[in-house]
């Protein structure tokens, strides 16, 4: 059962080739079944009497989501659309690949996708104007890059503080559902956690829930009653506003932009400027904001760890021939994902700790 | 309690697509549920309690989908009224047509607790079917409402006037119209999916309403459009910027006019 | 392939032996998407829900050697193998229609060698060729090869169907661009031609295996010429009064220069297309052409290039419209620009010399217009040769048969006639969009006796026909 609206998505892309060469999964599997048009053609054979079937099903997981096709469609579609109703197909036919589903259990046995109790965080203040919303990814894996940003924001002087306990931002589930009202229950909890904080502002480590609190809340009917800014350009207008002053370290760097942010938030130059103030000489890859390569996601990960490792592989390639040394990052799930499979002639650093380091 | 919700499946505007001359790309756009009526759903099933939702509406039989994921938020019964002979009705063909369809639902009016409508449609943007359905099926009416509560048989809700809100008190069974945005409408649930998967639709033509031919669509309606016009450019003295660019600078320049 | 029983799992796990279990499927979610390319009638054909040609098994190999081992193993067993690139091939050329084996080469798609010295770039067929294209460009080349496909075809694809771009007239189609190539032969012997191409040590291989569908083996890997990016590209469109005026005036052109893009639209397409994407609103016959390179000989070049339209009364129509369309140019060919199902259409890209050029215009368009009713025609000439030119004809109808089968057969009739119309007044049954299993049947007609050669290198080659059959006419 799909929507007036994706049907007219799949019906246009069905029989269009011209995006394929930008699919991140397409580009490392090879397949045919990994491009937009050929999950436009499966749901419109579906739509035709084609038995939808856990082979389909497959086929819808095998996407980050990233946004790239619809990013170069001259015309308007939108392949995540229809890629992400037909995984609400999946739920509701049965059809979710196993994985999905030991993911969607983690989700609802714990509130986050690794199934196991997030770790604690606490601000400066009970309450303040800023609050850090630190997100699943970074909690679980990532406590460096929190410590750090948390350490930034106290050399500031920002007071800050964090939710005791921070409910998931739905965007995950909204990833592997779609978006169906037990996504939308959850991010209600969320913006009514965040509201009840009474913080004027909302500083998102994750570019991904960043996305999801400032595009699909408002849809969603969970206001926020807060500014939602995302951790770089809070940091990056620190930086501006001469509240942090870096000291100069060298160095040649490259910068993977990661989907969401520089994509669905179109937010490309705070990092660019974190880097430059800290006299950084960033060697920008060939494909770059708009246009990066993702390199797959922490859900994509969780569900789906060999192709999360192909996609790594495909943007470390793109690293690879650039003459940086070090690849920076600004995002938890870029560090886990691309982390993962660091070539032994590069490293990868997160750019808040290099921050941190230099302030 | 006992609820019919009326709707109206219209354009999207949130789909609608430009082409490169910014000409609108009409062959895409996607029928959705007015905004009015989606309150008056969310409403009515907020308000429903051990009763039922029954969502009627008229219009070609594509709507199949739409309804679907109505009944999968929670819709008891979805009704879709089609026919070809249906085709053209004005507003009054529309209420007789609507008013006759709720009578054949339940035996008699006093099956149903209330009938909520959207307060008019973003397509015609007429506001009149609630009222003509209202006066056919003989029942009180209130429009503009923005909050609905049900206590002690007593039908509480507050209505938006020009200068403030009214709260009023009716009993059952009557008719209201919501305002749009006033209760966003829920998404649907995956229990709910599927659950609508074995959900029937039902499907009512003019000959089992028992209608004549003459009673419905263009041959039933009392008025005609005689003609759409386009308010003549100039009479609110605006310019019209020849492209995007000129647009967008003429906007900075009035942006920069206004004191801080 | 029939089997009986448990012989398709035997073949499957000699197959997964070799490319690894993950990379065959037999999901029947990829049996749907290999049976749907972008021939006409396998989109019309899924259109009506009907079910695509379906193969056995899909093979996503990783290296020249697993396809030897593959093509040792289909032979065995005789079952018919069919490489797929990118599947945006617009004859069928790769669609699975004797079932068995698709070998999709997307997966090797490698860089292998960037020659800055010898100005080369060698890299796996797999690779979609906007890849290749970056990796040119990241240091300042080009391959110069930019079809419409650029974003949706393999490096394979583009060599096996003998593929061009918009920049041919100044840079050459695909054939003039490969150096040399790495082949699997149906045998399974993994050849190589020659280093380079111009010698005199017997006919050149590239162009034997340039062309061959798929038929005759396997291209593995490639090196192309890199071209410097232009200092200069300077558009100018002009409108000549008529098809007539344009034509002439394209070939005076060509005899004395290299424009990289010239592009001549008959006065149906300049009403219907034109109009539609880049507003001009003239009538006539519309030139857009593109000269390329330093900035000094690009001048002197655009004055004879103005000399020789003012003979023919052809209006310059400024620089904005070609930009426009250079901007545009694969706008085209996104859903809501292009023609779409359910219409009927094809491109029926015919190529000839300048004497004859004209005249197969007319006698296709007459036989497409008198014979089909309801059938239009349009035409532009887009890649142009010192000695003539192509005509990218297409031809639209808006209401074909509903019945799938019917429109099959109407489909054929009017491709069998507007190619025969071609042929018979000296033009060549398809310029660049190759003949895969749309043209198939016509080869015979187009050779003659000439066929025997290729029919004796396919025999040769490929004694058990296991190669991409019934494609090429072979």
């Amino acid at each position: 059962m799909m929507s007036q609206n994706s049907k007219k998505h799949t019906e246009a892309c069905r029989f269009c080739w011209m995006c394929r060469h930008l699919c991140p999964v397409g580009l490392t599997t090879g397949r045919e079944v990994n491009t937009p048009r050929a999950k436009a053609l499966l749901l419109s054979m579906v739509d035709r009497g084609e038995k939808f079937d856990k082979d389909i099903a497959q086929a819808m997981y095998e996407c980050v989501l990233c946004g790239s096709c619809t990013n170069d469609c001259v015309t308007g579609f939108d392949p995540t659309i229809f890629i992400r109703e037909a995984r609400t197909m999946a739920a509701v036919e049965d059809l979710l690949p196993k994985a999905v589903e030991e993911i969607i259990t983690n989700i609802s046995n714990t509130g986050n996708i690794y199934g196991v109790q997030k770790p604690k965080y606490t601000g400066t203040a009970a309450k303040a104007e800023v609050l850090l919303y630190i997100g699943e990814v970074a909690a679980c894996k990532q406590p460096t890059l929190v410590t750090a940003i948390m350490s930034l924001l106290k050399k500031a002087d920002i007071p800050f503080t964090v939710l005791e306990e921070e409910p998931a931002s739905a965007t995950f589930l909204g990833d592997l559902i779609g978006f169906v009202e037990e996504v939308r229950i959850q991010a209600k909890d969320c913006a009514n956690a965040i509201n009840t904080s009474g913080a004027k502002t909302v500083v998102v480590l994750d570019s991904y829930e960043a996305t999801t609190m400032k595009q699909r809340y408002p849809e969603w009917n969970c206001t926020i009653n807060a500014d939602v800014v995302t951790a770089t350009s809070f940091i990056a207008g620190l930086i501006e506003e001469g509240k942090l002053v870096p000291k100069k370290i060298t160095g040649e760097v490259t910068y993977h932009d990661d989907s969401r942010l520089a994509r669905d938030l179109d937010e490309h130059e705070p990092v660019r400027n974190i880097i430059k103030a800290m006299g950084l000489n960033l060697q920008e890859m060939f494909l770059n904001r708009r246009m990066a390569k993702c390199c797959g996601s922490e859900l994509l990960k969780a569900y789906a760890p060999e192709l999360a490792a192909l996609t790594a592989e495909g943007r470390w390639e793109d690293v690879n021939r650039t003459t940086a040394d070090t690849l920076v990052v600004v995002s938890p799930q870029v560090m886990n994902v691309m982390g993962a499979k660091v070539p032994s002639a590069k490293q990868i650093k997160d750019l808040y700790v290099l921050l941190d380091q230099a302030c | 309690m006992n609820i019919i919700v009326c709707i109206k499946l219209v354009p999207s505007v949130m789909n609608l697509t430009m082409d490169q001359e910014y000409v609108m790309q009409r062959d895409r756009v996607v029928q959705v549920i007015n905004p009015a009526d989606e309150a008056a759903l969310e409403a009515a099933l907020r308000l429903k309690g051990n009763g039922s939702v029954t969502v009627i509406t008229m219009g070609k039989p594509s709507g199949d989908d739409e309804l679907r994921s109505l009944l999968a938020r929670g819709v008891d019964r979805a009704v879709l009224i089609t026919d070809k002979a249906f085709a053209g009705a004005d507003t009054y063909a529309t209420a007789r047509t609507l008013s006759v369809a709720v009578n054949s639902l339940g035996n008699n009016l006093e099956d149903f607790d209330l009938i909520l409508c959207g307060r008019r449609a973003i397509d015609g943007e007429t506001g009149q079917v609630p009222p003509e359905l209202a006066i056919l099926l003989k029942l009180p009416f209130v429009t503009n409402i923005t909050k609905i509560n049900f206590n002690q048989g007593k039908i509480v809700c507050s209505r938006r006037l020009e200068e403030g809100i009214e709260e009023l008190e009716l009993g059952t069974p009557a008719i209201l119209s919501l305002c749009e945005y006033s209760y966003p409408l829920r998404l649907a649930t995956i229990l709910g999916l599927q659950k609508a998967r074995r959900m029937q639709i039902i499907t009512l033509s003019r000959e089992m309403l028992g209608l004549k031919k003459e009673e419905c669509g263009l041959k039933g309606s009392p008025t005609r459009v005689r003609r759409i016009t386009g308010q003549p450019q100039g009479i609110r003295n605006v310019t019209i910027a020849k492209n995007i660019d000129e647009g967008i600078a003429r906007l900075s320049e009035l942006i920069a006019e206004v004191p801080l | 392939m029939k089997c009986n029983a448990f012989m398709n799992d035997m073949v499957r796990s000699e197959l997964e032996d070799i490319v690894g279990v993950e990379h065959v499927s037999t999901r029947e979610s990829d049996k749907i998407t290999y049976g749907v390319d972008y021939f006409w009638i396998s989109r019309m054909w899924a259109d009506k829900g009907q079910r695509p040609p379906q193969a056995d098994y899909i093979l996503h190999p990783g290296t020249a050697q697993e396809i030897s081992k593959i093509l040792k193993v289909a032979n065995y067993y005789k079952i018919p193998v069919h490489t797929w690139g990118g599947g945006s091939g617009s004859q069928g050329g790769a669609l699975p229609m004797a079932g068995g084996i698709i070998l999709d080469m997307k997966r090797m798609n490698k860089l292998i060698e960037f020659d800055e010295e010898s100005r080369t770039i060698t890299a796996e067929t797999g690779m979609i060729f906007q890849q290749l294209e970056w990796l040119a460009n990241e240091h300042g080349y080009s391959t110069m090869h930019i079809p419409s496909c650029l974003t949706c075809g393999t490096i394979g694809g583009a060599l096996a169907h003998r593929g061009i771009g918009i920049m041919s007239t100044k840079y050459g189609k695909i054939d003039d661009m490969c150096i040399n190539m790495e082949i699997v032969l149906p045998n399974g012997d993994i050849m190589n031609t020659l280093p380079v191409p111009k010698h005199a040590a017997g006919p050149d291989l590239n162009q034997i295996f340039i062309g061959s569908e798929g038929t005759l083996g396997i291209i593995t890997k490639a090196t192309f010429k890199l071209f410097e990016q232009p200092e200069n590209r300077q558009f100018r469109g002009f409108m000549f009064p008529n098809m007539t005026a344009g034509l002439s005036a394209g070939r005076d052109i060509m005899q004395k220069l290299k424009p990289s893009i010239l592009r001549l639209y008959d006065e149906a397409e300049t009403i219907s297309i034109i109009k539609k994407i880049i507003g001009v609103e003239k009538k006539g016959s519309f030139m857009n052409l593109a000269l390329e390179g330093d900035k000094r000989i690009v001048d002197i070049e655009m004055e004879i290039v103005r000399d020789i339209v003012a003979k023919y009364d052809g209006e310059d129509m400024g620089f904005e419209y070609g930009e426009k369309w250079y901007e545009n140019r694969i706008t085209f060919f996104y859903p809501g620009n292009i023609m779409e199902i359910p219409q009927m259409f094809g491109t029926m890209d015919t190529v000839a010399d300048f004497k004859n050029i004209e005249k197969i215009y007319w006698a296709m368009k007459n036989a497409i217009e008198s014979n089909f009713p309801g059938v239009r025609f349009i035409a532009h000439c887009s890649h142009w040769y010192e000695w003539g030119t192509m005509i990218y004809d297409r031809f639209i109808m808006d209401n074909p048969p509903q019945d799938p089968e019917e429109a099959i057969r109407l489909h054929n009739q009017i491709w069998n006639t507007g190619v025969r119309a071609a042929m018979e007044n000296g033009g060549v049954i398809n310029d660049h969009h190759g003949i895969g299993l749309k043209l198939s049947r016509l080869m015979k007609e187009q050779y003659g006796p000439a066929m025997q050669v290729l029919e004796g290198l396919k025999k040769t080659l490929d004694p058990n026909g296991i190669m991409n059959p019934y494609k090429l006419g072979l």
